[in-house]
């Protein structure tokens, strides 16, 4: 059990340039060769998706405490006596047009960028096909995307765009890897897993854990050269059923890209920017490992994918979702800081996404229940400015954008808005957006002002 | 000796040439005469001597005669018109005259011609060399005179005048040494030849080498022989007195090479004796000490042997009472009958590999083992092939161990699944424990998976705990975890109505999705019951999300839309419907009981929302009923829903067998499923003998393009693990390799599960499983076999690697025995040509067993089980 943790551990340790391979190795040579072959991208962009699994409860992300049409007692009044954030816990940022806001307050880390214009919250962002009233949900006038509630289905059309089975992230990076020229990298990288936001048409990401850079065992001995020339050659051999390709497709696609990425972080040296040790944090540590060694990999263009788990918080909410968000706001002020370590300011937007808000009304077990249009935040010095973005629902319960009677807010921005502005800073050009986003068509203005 | 013969000379010569003088002197006295000289010359035989004529008184030619012939004869000689005479080879019978004749005038003289013996000459001696004692020589040469005398170093030696040039001599030599032989013809003329040299030599000696020798039965060795004193170096070879020896004694041939007997002669040693063929009385022996063969096996009778106790023959040869047999690493009881039979007593093991190595030892003198032989483990009377029975275990197991392939081949698959269905169940044990950690439990589920006999109703717990999911992301206390795996493990073949409701009515369900205490709205907070168990229990335990047909698939509005079953409207009654429920304890009219699970969860009617609601199904439940009446109410919509039996269908079947299930095979489950009210234990049985299940055992089975599913984390490490034969320790850490790939046992991310069963692969088909697998997890799963493999995951797994081991220098029987436990003897020729080169280029024994184990295991062929 011990030399297993000790395994893990030098694996971890793999990423940050002391990997499994010698610094000497003729895989770390490559590395460093590339790094002086290719010159860094000066156009060089990524977009960094962090995914909030369970739904986060944008109702106690984003806070209004004073604005034109509501404040915190209108808030307070909506969401019941178990779930309430006290107005005094609640970090203050002023929208442009001067309504006052708060954050949880675990997202205090964030504050300080809102003030230096890094961060912003884009509100009420939900899945849409086309734009409709409560009127028209309530009538059934209007299609909506399939299964509103339920976990799997918006997660995948968070992912997706509702009705697509690629990747919204994926279908980005059909468009714009030519930028990457021969690199033979993925565009797409996830440190979570195989999420589908990557699968694009003719893009497939890979994906690093902190166990998998290489094949343990591959030490260079003879016998070790045998077995993996052997597997190397078993993995040419077609068995003619899809899913023995498809297993030694990963097998290959991940002795290539592990050697590549490995040789790559190898040439990299230290990355200064402290991350927490949290998931979400050793996440986008990786994320900006990888990010140093952008021209050693030869990228221009990068979407990486991160998540985080258990914001379903039906019950006993407050201490769960306050946990849940200063891993956020930590990880995300040190990835930050990372950004700006690494020169890429103004090169790399952040941005969260959740499969739905929660409602507004509490549940029994001081809690909340799946609902839908939900506040996001986007970070990155290029943002047009700081500021929270878009339309804010009225916290009134029953009211004008709640319909179900619980809370469950309307969406005033959808999902294909939000991600067409991403994608369009990232290089997708308008002309391409609806290619990308099949629904966009069905809104007025295809991109939010965000950037 | 020398005074005597010269007296003769001097005689002889005072008789032949003082008359013949006389002559001349009275022929020179008249006026014309003729005189011959030389006078009286002495003339050995065959040589020759001029004559002259001297005239007196004349000059007339000259005419030659010897006693009066002119020209001579052979019997007196011969003389040319010259006078030259030539003297015959043998003494002539008369005094023999050479006249010299003149016819005008007429006048003749003459002299006498005295004849002697010619000068013997020896040309050789055969032999010219031999060995001390009696020799017959043969002396050659001419001028052997009758009568010629031979000595040897001055003494005579009888001989034997044979010829003029041959004489044969019969001595005794008594010394060796070099010797001088002269031969002496007689008067007239006696004289001796010059000397040939005789070498006697020692008497001709063998001396064969090594004289002493220990030798294992049934094996070679040369022995020379070196002779002295002759050139002839040939000998014969005697074994024990037999020429050339026989299968008794062993075998030499003319070169020395002795080959032992297989099998003990009467007495442990034989006489080995090298004869000289220049002289038999010249021998040499050595002994020859027999020690133990090395025992060499050729083959088992029956060829086959059968797994289990059983008696066969082991046949080979060297084989002596006392030889001691191995099988695989356990002695078995082995009797002698004969050098080339052993009687064995054995228990044969079924193993991985179906193969099984033999060696046999002899004892003292000189222990020795014998090579291994490789023998194929099979059971008896099977009445299912190995492929058959290994395919169905893998679906209805925690993988396909050698002595369950074994059972499942004699008696198939309906007995072995009725001995399962009637096995009592294993089970976790009880724990009030609140700490947040499941270690022990997750140890415990490995131990059971491994060990467990209970495998078909484990599997199916297994199964259901991905479809029922509790996570330990929120109920990871044993107390909540151990209850609730309990319940499935416990309804694993029951009713799936049974099921629901105990899963609705577990506490750990309770507090995983909300359901415990779900009151009925409460003014003063504001709170309203929560949605989460009725809305997952609809769309997840239940009936889905969309209508379904029978077969599975989604039913179509005729313009394609997928028709839902249930609105956000009806989720929130639901929720309504189902409030009032809390922790086990003491009946209570109002608040709570404390946190318990030892029990399903209990009414509370205060804190039940009486109110009428339109359920799930628009089924309106009026108003006032109890807690328990609503909830029966809503199970039984739920359970009655005729989404039920395909959505139940389909997801076990993806777990038992095949991703992606044609809709027949879904609708013939589908059909099971409602026509026994959903009985478990008989949809499990009908999934795995489902002929869409059965179909890849045939060995020509055709390929299924979209067969198979992904072996999920936990049955590639228990699969592989069973199929090698593995044990893990009790406080084992399999979990954290499982974890690692994505699948920690009990801490699903959410109650969606490891991955979705709708998860499809870019290409199309279904693929649940490869929801964790990508680039990054494909290594991480290669590197867990290595674990396995090199490690036995630090030591908490022990791999039985040792009768793969055994089969290290057989490549080709490696590489078959890792295809039979892993691949059921499926592997493709290429893939064995490959992996075979590369056991070949692998040094170390262990090293070809995890080279051979590792391509295997990590190759997509094993990973997707089909």
């Amino acid at each position: 059990m011990k030399n297993h943790i000790t395994r893990r551990t030098l694996l971890r340790l793999g990423l940050g340039g002391l990997g499994w391979l010698g610094a000497t190795s003729p895989l770390a040579r490559l590395g460093r060769l590339q790094a002086q072959a290719v010159p860094e991208d000066p156009d060089y962009k990524a977009l960094v998706c962090i995914f909030l699994f369970g739904g986060n409860d944008g109702n106690n992300t984003v806070i209004p405490i004073q604005t034109g049409i509501q404040t915190h007692a209108t808030y307070a009044a909506a969401r019941g006596s178990g779930i309430t954030l006290a107005r005094a816990s609640l970090p203050e940022i002023r929208a442009s047009n001067g309504d006052i806001y708060g954050l949880h307050p675990s997202l205090a880390p964030l504050q300080a960028l809102h003030q230096q214009g890094r961060m912003s919250v884009v509100a009420n962002v939900g899945t849409l096909l086309r734009p409709l009233t409560k009127a028209q949900y309530d009538r059934g006038q209007v299609p909506v995307p399939t299964n509103l509630f339920s976990h799997s289905d918006q997660q995948q059309q968070w992912q997706t765009s509702p009705g697509l089975r690629t990747g919204w992230g994926g279908r980005a990076a059909d468009i714009l890897q030519a930028l990457n020229g021969t690199a033979s990298f993925p565009t797409g990288l996830s440190t979570s897993g195989n999420p589908v936001f990557l699968n694009g048409q003719n893009t497939k990401p890979a994906s690093v854990t902190n166990g998998g850079l290489g094949l343990d065992g591959s030490d260079g001995s003879a016998n070790a050269n045998v077995r993996d020339a052997a597997l190397q050659q078993l993995l040419t051999f077609d068995s003619g059923m899809s899913l023995i390709q498809a297993a030694n497709r990963h097998m290959t696609d991940g002795i290539a890209a592990g050697k590549e990425l490995n040789a790559a972080l190898n040439s990299g040296g230290a990355l200064q920017t402290v991350f927490p040790n949290t998931g979400l944090g050793s996440q986008l540590e990786q994320v900006a490992k990888v990010l140093k060694v952008r021209g050693a990999l030869g990228m221009s263009r990068q979407i990486f994918f991160t998540s985080m788990g258990g914001f379903d918080t039906h019950s006993n909410q407050l201490p769960s979702h306050a946990a849940l968000l200063a891993e956020l706001g930590n990880a995300m002020a040190a990835f930050d800081n990372a950004i700006r370590e690494l020169g890429l300011d103004g090169k790399v937007v952040t941005f969260t996404e959740s499969e739905f808000g929660r409602t507004c009304q509490p549940s029994t077990g001081v809690g909340s229940d799946h609902a839908w249009g939900s506040h996001q935040i986007v970070m990155g010095s290029a943002l047009r400015s700081a500021d929270v973005y878009g339309t804010f629902p009225l916290l009134d319960l029953d009211g004008p954008d709640d319909v179900t009677g619980r809370g469950v807010w309307l969406p005033t921005a959808s999902l294909d808005q939000y991600a067409a502005t991403l994608a369009s800073w990232f290089g997708v050009p308008d002309g391409s957006l609806a290619t990308v986003f099949p629904n966009l068509p069905n809104f007025a203005q295809p991109k939010l002002a965000f950037l | 000796m020398h005074a005597p013969r010269l007296l003769g000379v001097v005689l002889q010569w005072l008789r032949v040439v003082l008359p013949a003088a006389w002559i001349v002197l009275q022929t020179h006295a008249g006026p014309v005469s003729v005189s011959v000289h030389p006078t009286r010359p002495s003339v050995r035989a065959e040589t020759t001597r001029q004559f002259s004529a001297r005239q007196h008184g004349a000059c007339a030619p000259v005419t030659w005669s010897v006693n009066a012939i002119v020209g001579g004869s052979p019997a007196v000689g011969t003389i040319t018109d010259t006078g030259l005479y030539t003297a015959p080879s043998i003494p002539p019978l008369v005094p023999v005259f050479v006249r010299a004749s003149i016819s005008a005038p007429m006048a003749s003289g003459e002299t006498e011609i005295l004849w002697q013996h010619p000068k013997p000459i020896l040309n050789s001696l055969q032999p010219a060399s031999f060995n001390v004692g009696r020799a017959t020589i043969e002396i050659l040469g001419i001028g052997f005179a009758p009568n010629a005398q031979v000595q040897i170093n001055g003494t005579s030696i009888p001989a034997q005048r044979v010829s003029p040039d041959r004489i044969v001599v019969d001595w005794n030599a008594t010394t060796s040494g070099s010797f001088t032989v002269r031969v002496a013809n007689p008067d007239p003329g006696a004289i001796f030849s010059s000397g040939k040299s005789l070498r006697v030599l020692p008497p001709v000696s063998v001396k064969v080498s090594p004289t002493t020798r220990t030798m294992r039965l049934g094996t070679p060795k040369s022995f020379s022989a070196y002779l002295a004193n002759t050139t002839n170096k040939a000998v014969t070879w005697l074994v024990n007195g037999v020429p050339g020896g026989n299968a008794t004694v062993g075998t030499i041939d003319t070169t020395g090479l002795f080959t032992a007997p297989w099998a003990m002669p009467g007495s442990n040693t034989v006489q080995l004796t090298a004869v000289s063929v220049a002289d038999p009385r010249a021998t040499s022996s050595a002994t020859v000490t027999f020690v133990n063969p090395v025992p060499e096996l050729l083959a088992t009778d029956p060829g086959v042997l059968l797994i289990g106790p059983g008696t066969w023959i082991l046949r080979g040869r060297g084989f002596v009472p006392g030889t001691t047999v191995k099988l695989g690493d356990e002695p078995v009881l082995a009797s002698f009958l004969s050098p080339t039979e052993l009687g064995i007593t054995s228990t044969n093991p079924a193993l991985p590999g179906g193969r099984i190595t033999l060696k046999a030892r002899n004892p003292d003198p000189w222990p020795a083992s014998s090579e291994m032989l490789v023998v194929r483990v099979e059971p008896s009377l099977p009445i299912l092939t190995h492929r058959a029975a290994a395919r169905f275990l893998e679906q209805a197991t925690f993988g396909a161990d050698p002595v369950g392939i074994a059972r499942l081949r004699q008696i198939g698959f309906a007995a072995w699944l009725d001995e399962q269905f009637a096995l009592p169940r294993s089970s976790y044990k009880a724990s009030t424990s609140a700490s947040d950690s499941l270690t022990r439990q997750q140890a415990e589920f490995f131990v059971n998976a491994m060990r467990g006999s209970d495998q078909l109703r484990q599997r199916t717990a297994w199964a259901l705990s991905q479809v029922f999911v509790i996570s330990g992301v929120k109920t990871g206390q044993p107390r909540q975890m151990v209850p609730y795996q309990n319940l499935l493990l416990e309804d694993a073949f029951g009713s799936y109505s049974k099921l629901l409701r105990d899963v609705t009515l577990n506490p750990a369900m309770g507090v995983f999705l909300d359901m415990v205490n779900n009151d009925k709205a409460d003014a003063i907070t504001g709170a309203v019951p929560n949605e989460n168990y009725a809305r997952e229990v609809a769309q997840l335990f239940t009936i889905g999300t969309v209508w379904l047909n029978p077969d599975g698939t989604a039913q179509r509005t005729p313009e394609g839309a997928s028709i839902p079953t249930y609105t956000q409207a009806e989720i929130l009654e639901t929720a309504r419907a189902l409030t009032g429920w809390t922790f086990p304890g003491k009946a209570i009219t109002r608040g709570h009981n404390r946190e318990n699970y030892s029990g399903p969860m209990i009414p509370v009617e205060a804190n039940h929302d009486t109110g009428q609601k339109r359920i799930l199904g628009g089924v309106i439940l009026p108003a006032g009923l109890t807690a328990t009446q609503d909830l029966d109410a809503v199970l039984a919509t739920l359970a009655t829903h005729p989404n039920v039996a395909p959505f139940i269908s389909l997801r076990l079947i993806q777990q038992f067998v095949v991703s992606n299930p044609s809709t027949d095979y879904v609708a013939r489950i589908s059909t099971v499923f409602r026509n026994t009210d959903g009985n478990l234990g008989a949809v499990v049985r009908a999934i795995l003998l489902d002929p869409e299940a059965r179909a890849g055992d045939a060995d020509n089975a055709p390929l299924n393009t979209f067969g198979g599913h992904l072996r999920q984390p936990v049955l590639y490490l228990t699969g592989m693990m069973r199929s090698l034969g593995a044990t893990v320790v009790d406080n084992n850490p399999v979990e954290s390799l499982a974890a690692e790939m994505g699948q920690k046992p009990f801490y699903a991310p959410s109650v969606f599960n490891y991955y979705s069963p709708f998860y499809r692969l870019p290409s199309g088909p279904l693929a649940p499983e490869f929801q964790l697998m990508n680039s990054a997890t494909a290594l991480v799963r290669a590197n867990a076999v290595q674990s396995l493999i090199t490690r036995n995951l630090d030591g908490n797994v022990r791999l039985r690697l040792t009768a793969l081991q055994a089969l290290a220098n057989f490549p080709d029987e490696l590489v078959d025995a890792v295809d039979h436990a892993l691949l059921y003897g499926r592997m493709p020729a290429e893939m064995k040509a490959v992996i075979t080169a590369a056991v070949q280029a692998t040094e170390g024994s262990t090293e070809r067993v995890r080279t051979a184990l590792y391509l295997v295991a990590t190759s997509g062929k094993y990973q997707i089980e089909h």
